[in-house]
């Protein structure tokens, strides 16, 4: 059995009196390529946030690496080798592409160089380009970029693919198949096609709660998934 | 080699006039241009919390009400040489703004804002209520400008101090803008949530910006101390706050030079209708209205469209 990157034990998060994660438990390993999928309002952003330390949990627990970082601050996580992408891209939109890449690469100590990924990605040419001026997909490719430059062992995706045209899409995904294989990461995604391409293992949430949890062959026969998504 | 020419250019510039300035031996234009030199010190520091934090401050009159009480306290009570007060001066404003810093830099926007007026009015009413040191509202005179190695007896003698210590402050200022560390504040102020997941630590970084303005700001108070060798709780009270401010909005805050054209007009401005005694509180009303309401950029945001209009 592969090693346990991220355990959550009883996660809750309440809006008002709304639950949007009422008591997840769940276990990740090194390696796994997980689609997490569900209708909306599931809670799938929010148990993105709570894990990455966007929010924190009205209960539970949360354990990296088997160190219990339930109220570490974000800049921690990131150290110990957590990072995420924003459903809506979150760069620094005054700065350049390449000012953007090198800020996250000097902070990680750079196991890859600024220039090389720029190559990796096709950014290249936009380096001197101030971000805010870049097309939607593009902000998502330097967000990633910005993300993959610490060589995470963990990494959460918020709809890597929302608002992407399908030539970006292909991009995005040919960008995460590069990533070395012992990252495990766990992506929030519409694309049913895509998940079911990209995963080896989808959790469904429902309400706020894991409703399945296997191989995609086996969610893709899941009866009670099938009522979610179909009525 | 053009290139390290182009780099220092505004620098030069600002030197060469600065310089011709006193080949005129006007001692009113001299002693104006000493203002305008220690307020863009001052518009300088305030510009890293407003320029690159994107945060606004009203507690920049404490660090520079700390530079200016900190020479005159020291030389009175400690020593009365102009070096060490001075130094002391600076010193005591960095220390209160790693304090300030520690304490109000957790709450973000206009918690900071509030906060730091707050501490602001209460060293304020610290220097006024403790006369027995500080002398009350009388203040402080009789600040010495000799030290072992040197003294300053004139206007104009002073006048090369002051520009010697612009000219340092420009310097470290500018490396600061354009190197990593200026990247880093810069990238604070743009998206502190990506920061965060880059793994930065914003709070951290806050108050090191905060303590390299508030030391520059100390700076800027101790050299205004000593241009009138007096000081008085004026100089605390929380509009001086106001005043770098509106210096780095008129000049441009997304600008590193948008302070010294900032500083430049006000004092211009201010000098130009303070005969008519209060009126020029209605000319910057009016120009800080303008400028919010059409040309946010301030002067260089409006040169740089106009720039682009034109090719």
């Amino acid at each position: 059995m592969a090693e346990e990157v991220l355990r959550t034990e009883n996660l809750v998060k309440r809006f008002g009196g709304f639950a949007a994660v009422a008591g997840v438990s769940i276990t990740f390993y090194e390696g796994e390529r997980i689609g997490l999928i569900g209708p909306n309002g599931a809670g799938k952003t929010t148990f993105i946030n709570l894990i990455s330390g966007h929010l924190k949990p009205d209960s539970g627990k949360i354990f990296f690496k088997g160190v219990d970082v339930t109220k570490a601050p974000p800049y921690k996580k990131v150290m110990m080798g957590m990072n995420r992408t924003f459903q809506i891209p979150s760069i620094f939109k005054s700065l350049t592409v390449y000012q953007n890449v090198q800020l996250a690469a000097k902070k990680a100590g750079q196991p890859y160089s600024v220039d090389k990924l720029l190559t990796m990605l096709g950014l290249e040419k936009v380096a001197d380009v101030k971000a805010a001026n870049l097309s939607y997909g593009m902000m998502k490719i330097v967000e990633l970029a910005m993300t993959m430059v610490s060589n995470p062992s963990l990494l959460l995706l918020d709809e890597p693919t929302a608002g992407l045209t399908s030539q970006e899409k292909k991009q995005i995904i040919q960008v995460l198949r590069t990533l070395p294989e012992r990252c495990t990461i766990v992506m929030v995604e519409h694309d049913i096609d895509l998940v079911f391409d990209f995963a080896g293992r989808v959790v469904v949430m429902h309400r706020g709660e894991v409703l399945s949890d296997g191989k995609p062959e086996e969610i893709a026969v899941d009866t009670k998934v099938r009522e979610v998504y179909l009525g | 080699m053009g290139a390290v020419w182009r780099k220092i250019a505004d620098l030069l510039a600002i030197t060469f006039i600065a310089v011709g300035v006193t080949l005129t031996f006007d001692t009113f234009l001299i002693y104006l241009t000493t203002l305008f030199l220690i307020f863009t010190i001052f518009a300088l520091s305030y510009n890293i919390i407003l320029g690159y934090l994107k945060l606004v401050s009203f507690g920049h009159s404490l660090f520079f009400a700390a530079g200016a009480y900190g020479v005159a306290l020291f030389a009175s009570w400690v020593i009365p040489d102009m070096l060490l007060s001075f130094l002391f001066g600076i010193v005591l404003a960095a220390v209160l703004a790693l304090i300030v810093g520690y304490i109000t830099l957790r709450h973000s926007q206009i918690y900071f804002a509030m906060l730091t007026l707050a501490f602001a009015m209460l060293f304020y009413a610290l220097l006024v209520k403790w006369r027995d040191i500080t002398g009350g509202s009388d203040g402080i005179s009789g600040i010495p400008r000799v030290s072992t190695l040197f003294s300053f007896p004139t206007t104009e003698t002073y006048y090369m101090f002051v520009l010697g210590c612009f000219i340092i402050s420009f310097i470290i200022l500018k490396l600061i803008d354009v190197s990593f560390i200026g990247l880093i504040f810069r990238a604070l102020g743009d998206n502190e949530s990506r920061f965060k997941f880059l793994g930065y630590n914003p709070v951290k970084y806050r108050i090191l910006a905060l303590v390299v303005s508030g030391t520059f700001s100390g700076l800027a108070g101790a050299l205004y101390a000593l241009l009138y060798r007096a000081v008085t709780p004026d100089v605390a009270y929380w509009t001086v706050a106001a005043e770098p401010l509106v210096m780095s909005l008129l000049g441009g805050s997304a600008y590193f030079m948008g302070p010294v054209i900032g500083a430049a007009v006000f004092v211009g401005l201010t000098t130009a209708t303070a005969r008519l005694a209060e009126i020029w509180q209605l000319v910057m009303g009016l120009i800080i209205a303008a400028l919010l309401l059409g040309a946010r950029g301030g002067i260089l945001g409006v040169m740089e469209r106009l720039w682009r209009k034109r090719f």
